[in-house]
């Protein structure tokens, strides 16, 4: 047996299962199905999962659960006809039902006149480092003294109460296709975020995310969520205006991983990114070079095939502010006339890792960097929506501590302001990363990205007029 | 539904165990799905969710545990050991012990009402529906232009098996279908764009989507598309007259009164995610809106997209009153919540899979209708004024205090009159403001449907949300 993140798969424990032989078994047992159904394309993939979350407020636990599953992605193409299931189920009667019904759907539907294909395998793939520890396995009821530490470490700043979410777990993947691919992978995961309240408008918030133990902090978490939230008492209103903004890495994960998440072909067909046709523009600031890189070490969606089956890649999206490319599956590739990238989604591309390359600055640098603006330092941001997508129209509601900067220091924690703005004006207005970079993924950053701290000049910030 | 007495079995099991309280829910959901883009059907597909959710009460710590696997009584029993085992490991980090409150106990099955079984119908009149409401629209005029139109097609059926360690069980099967589209349009002159997005959605069969007439409902979005993007000039500013329509009184009734209302975020659950709240018990009685804000959420609307006749915790649904007559009157319960409070659950929780746990959800949350008889008699005193009838871009703070409406169709009011169309007028008011403001709304009501998120993992519930026109005074429109 042999683990990493990769998987030859005779056999190996999960919840006292063979699940590797049980899951190699259905996804195949579904592409002869659906072979027998002549159809042109057959991609299964299977995923079993043994998921944990702890969740806790006010300082105490609110409930703990545990999910056990096992799941199949069936895709079929006739021609270019398309179509698509999910089975939760293992029981040969219920598949085989399933798929023959999937395959006869397929014949009935019309052309998808963008289809071009999968991946033509056999493919090779190489191990990723960071993505697997048999420690998160065994991980347990241990997991309740990780949400403690978090918990003291946030009271020990200052913090009356904390809430959050510890999730936990580890996921195993084989993936059969009729074009050449047949292979498995696994790997855990650790996510934790902390929310500290000193009183009903003073908090802050905490996160650390992780594919192996060694590299997870929940105390230095809990710590980070409790300190801002005691440096956020007394906090006053704001004032509307233009500001110069000093955006921590939770923030800037949502404002400029934003940009770099839309540069995705189903966005743009579908009137959802403002990125369409400004491949070779300069989009942003030279100080941005991001890219999409599947194969991240520690990275929280790293995995050694997409969906096609065809091998994951780092791939630049920004180079230098310039917009340099998208995302692709088979598919959207042809469609551009270039290669996938490793990020099918059959019929969507789907991100994988978003990486922004660091900067020189330190933060006590940033803090100096001061503007003809007040500089203000946001922590933490959640709702942030469209007014139009194809113009980056939007606006976030900053939460948790928030304060001006003054003399290179936090001078004094405000409240009340929405940054009402465009997306890409903030691209365009970043002058300067820190060298400091976090891993970010939580309920308002959906994919993960690594994130530096950044400052971005002249932003407009609004707040209610009654 | 097959595998009852799995059900009936991981009850049994998990007060063997130890547990205190124990609710298992087997859930089936079938249903298919069709996107078309840009007048190409993207993807079509069927789906099917089936599961047992198992939630039970340790030394007075919660756990829960999911299953899709129920081939045999082994794998339910390792699933509800493992409920008690993880809850009975965390009771060390709780200070108090969760308590429910008292519930009638039923055993009840129940409908949603539907004619035609959507899984009856034939995919290709679903997929032929798709096609001909997209030839409909007119894409290319002479001066604008609709390139991207997305339109997805959900029909589904939700079964649910509901047991408690109490003897409540509940039997419920319910149809619903939602139709979604945004389409984008382009000034050709200027290549400026406005998004026009539409939600349909209702419980029920086919015949809801053949009562909908989507051609109608689609052709008119991207005429008032072309009418703003053609039209649409710059709001007035200053301290003026608002009319908001059933679009936004129904969201606002969702946003700054719904969700501050579950008592579970004010209780604090919800801090890291979804939020808080600025409500909180002490307010009970107190006025937050005038007296012609009568604010309600009721599951039990027959044919609404949030229709459930009890919650997942067995509990009989009802209406609930929010706010009456500005006064605020009462929150969203679950049984925990009310037994922290000393009152009764609601009915309020709900959970959007059998892998959930359920929790405190808004089901079709609405602003009661006012006496004027018209849009034209709520604004023939307006002055100056903005009439927003819809919304494109909204959010509001965790705490559901600072809100933003970003108006899509809208016309400025001249001296009680409806004149031309303005672009993107922006509300950003606070909820005691938006509330207190209103002084009159007309008699008639209209719903939207809603996906609703909370919770984490976060969970999507079906929803209306809805009021009459309302008339603010003295506002400022940003």
């Amino acid at each position: 047996m042999t683990f990493g993140n990769d998987f030859e798969a005779s056999s190996f424990s999960f919840s006292g299962l063979d699940v590797s032989e049980l899951l190699k078994d259905i996804v195949s047992f579904c592409v002869k199905t659906a072979e027998d159904g002549d159809v042109d394309d057959v991609v299964v993939m299977g995923e079993s999962y043994k998921n944990n979350q702890v969740r806790f407020a006010g300082n105490e636990v609110s409930i703990v659960k545990q999910w056990n599953g096992l799941k199949l992605q069936v895709f079929v193409s006739c021609g270019r006809k398309i179509a698509m299931t999910q089975i939760d189920q293992t029981e040969k009667d219920v598949v085989r039902s399933t798929v023959e019904k999937l395959v006869v759907l397929c014949k009935t539907m019309k052309e998808n006149e963008g289809y071009f294909g999968i991946a033509e395998g056999p493919f090779s793939y190489d191990p990723i480092p960071k993505t697997f520890d048999t420690k998160i396995c065994n991980l347990g009821e241990k997991a309740i003294d990780f949400v403690e530490g978090g918990i003291n470490s946030a009271v020990g700043e200052g913090a009356k109460r904390a809430a959050g979410v510890f999730y936990f777990g580890e996921r195993y993947y084989f993936i059969q296709t009729n074009r050449g691919v047949e292979k498995g992978t696994g790997g855990t995961f650790l996510r934790f975020t902390i929310r500290a309240f000193v009183d009903e408008l003073s908090s802050g918030q905490g996160i650390s995310v992780s594919r192996c133990l060694a590299d997870f902090d929940a105390e230095k978490a809990g710590s980070e969520a409790g300190h801002i939230a005691k440096l956020g008492v007394n906090s006053e209103e704001a004032k509307p205006g233009q500001y110069d903004l000093l955006l921590n890495p939770t923030v800037g994960a949502t404002f400029l991983g934003a940009t770099v998440v839309a540069a995705n072909p189903f966005w743009i067909e579908s009137g959802l990114s403002w990125l369409g046709g400004k491949v070779g523009e300069k989009i942003g600031s030279e100080k941005i070079t991001a890219y999409d890189d599947g194969r991240l070490e520690n990275g929280l969606k790293s995995m050694i095939f997409d969906d096609e089956g065809a091998p994951t890649q780092k791939t630049t999206i920004i180079e230098k502010g310039i917009l340099k490319g998208f995302i692709h599956n088979t598919s959207t590739a042809k469609r551009y006339n270039v290669e996938t990238t490793g990020n099918a989604g059959i019929i969507s591309p789907q991100p994988s890792n978003i990486v922004f390359e660091p900067g020189d600055y330190s933060f006590e640098e940033l803090l100096n960097e001061t503007g003809n603006n007040p500089m203000l330092y946001i922590t933490s941001t959640r709702y942030t929506r469209f007014m139009n997508r194809v113009e980056g129209t939007f606006s976030s509601i900053p939460r948790d501590g928030m304060f001006l900067i003054k003399n290179g220091e936090l001078w004094k924690p405000v409240r009340g302001l929405r940054v009402s703005d465009n997306i890409l004006s903030i691209f365009k207005n970043t002058i300067a990363l820190s060298k400091e970079r976090q891993q970010i993924k939580w309920w308002e950053v959906t994919t993960p990205i690594v994130s530096p701290f950044f400052l971005v000049r002249d932003c407009n910030l609004s707040k209610p007029t009654k | 539904m097959e595998h009852e007495d799995l059900v009936d079995y991981a009850v049994e099991h998990g007060l063997r165990e130890g547990a205190s309280y124990v609710e298992a829910r087997l859930e089936g959901v079938m249903g298919d799905q069709l996107l078309l883009k840009n007048g190409n059907l993207d993807v079509g597909g069927f789906f099917r969710r089936y599961g047992l959710g198992v939630r039970v009460l340790v030394n007075g710590a919660m756990g829960f545990c999911s299953v899709n696997d129920l081939s045999t009584r082994e794998k339910v029993r390792e699933v509800v050991s493992n409920a008690v085992r993880l809850a009975r490991a965390s009771s060390k980090l709780r200070k108090e012990p969760i308590k429910f409150s008292d519930v009638e106990v039923v055993d009840v099955r129940y409908e949603g009402k539907f004619k035609e079984n959507v899984l009856d119908v034939d995919l290709e009149e679903k997929i032929s529906l798709l096609f001909d409401v997209d030839k409909t629209v007119d894409t290319d005029s002479s001066d604008v232009f609709i390139p991207f139109r997305l339109m997805h097609l959900l029909s589904f059926n939700r079964e649910e098996y509901l047991v408690t360690s109490e003897g409540a069980r509940v039997r419920s099967f319910i149809p619903r279908v939602f139709f979604t589209s945004l389409f984008t349009a382009f000034n050709k002159v200027n290549n400026e764009s406005e998004h026009g997005p539409i939600q349909k959605g209702s419980s029920g069969g086919w015949e809801v989507v053949r009562g909908w007439d989507l051609k109608e409902i689609v052709e008119r979005e991207v005429v008032i598309l072309s009418k703003v993007l053609r039209e649409g000039r710059e709001p007035p500013k200053g301290v003026i007259d608002c009319v908001i329509g059933s679009n936004i009184t129904g969201i606002a009734a969702h946003e700054n009164c719904g969700h501050p209302s579950e008592a579970d975020r004010i209780l604090g659950r919800e801090g890291a995610q979804a939020g808080e709240s600025f409500l909180n018990r002490e307010m009970l009685g107190q006025r937050i809106g005038s007296e012609k804000v009568t604010i309600v959420d009721d599951p039990t609307l027959e044919g609404s997209y949030g229709f459930y006749l009890y919650d997942d915790e067995g509990v009989k649904a009802r209406e609930r009153v929010l706010i009456d007559k500005g006064i605020y009157k009462g929150m969203l319960h679950n049984r925990e919540t009310a037994y922290f409070m000393g009152t009764q659950s609601n009915g309020a929780s709900r959970s959007a899979g059998y892998n959930r746990e359920p929790v405190i959800r808004m089901a079709n949350t609405y602003m009661k209708p006012g006496d004027y008889s018209s849009l034209e008699e709520l604004i023939e005193d307006i002055k100056l004024g903005v009439y927003i009838v819809s919304f494109t871009e909204w959010n509001i703070d965790d705490r559901r205090f600072q809100s933003k409406y970003g108006g899509r169709e809208a016309y400025l009011i001249d001296k009680g009159e409806l004149k031309y169309p303005v672009r993107r007028p922006v509300l950003e008011i606070t909820t005691t403001a938006l509330f207190g403001s209103i002084d009159g709304c007309t008699q008639e009501v209209e719903f939207d449907a809603a996906l609703c998120g909370k919770s984490n993992p976060e969970q999507i519930a079906p929803v209306w949300h809805g009021g009459p026109c309302a008339r603010l005074r003295n506002v400022r429109l940003v």
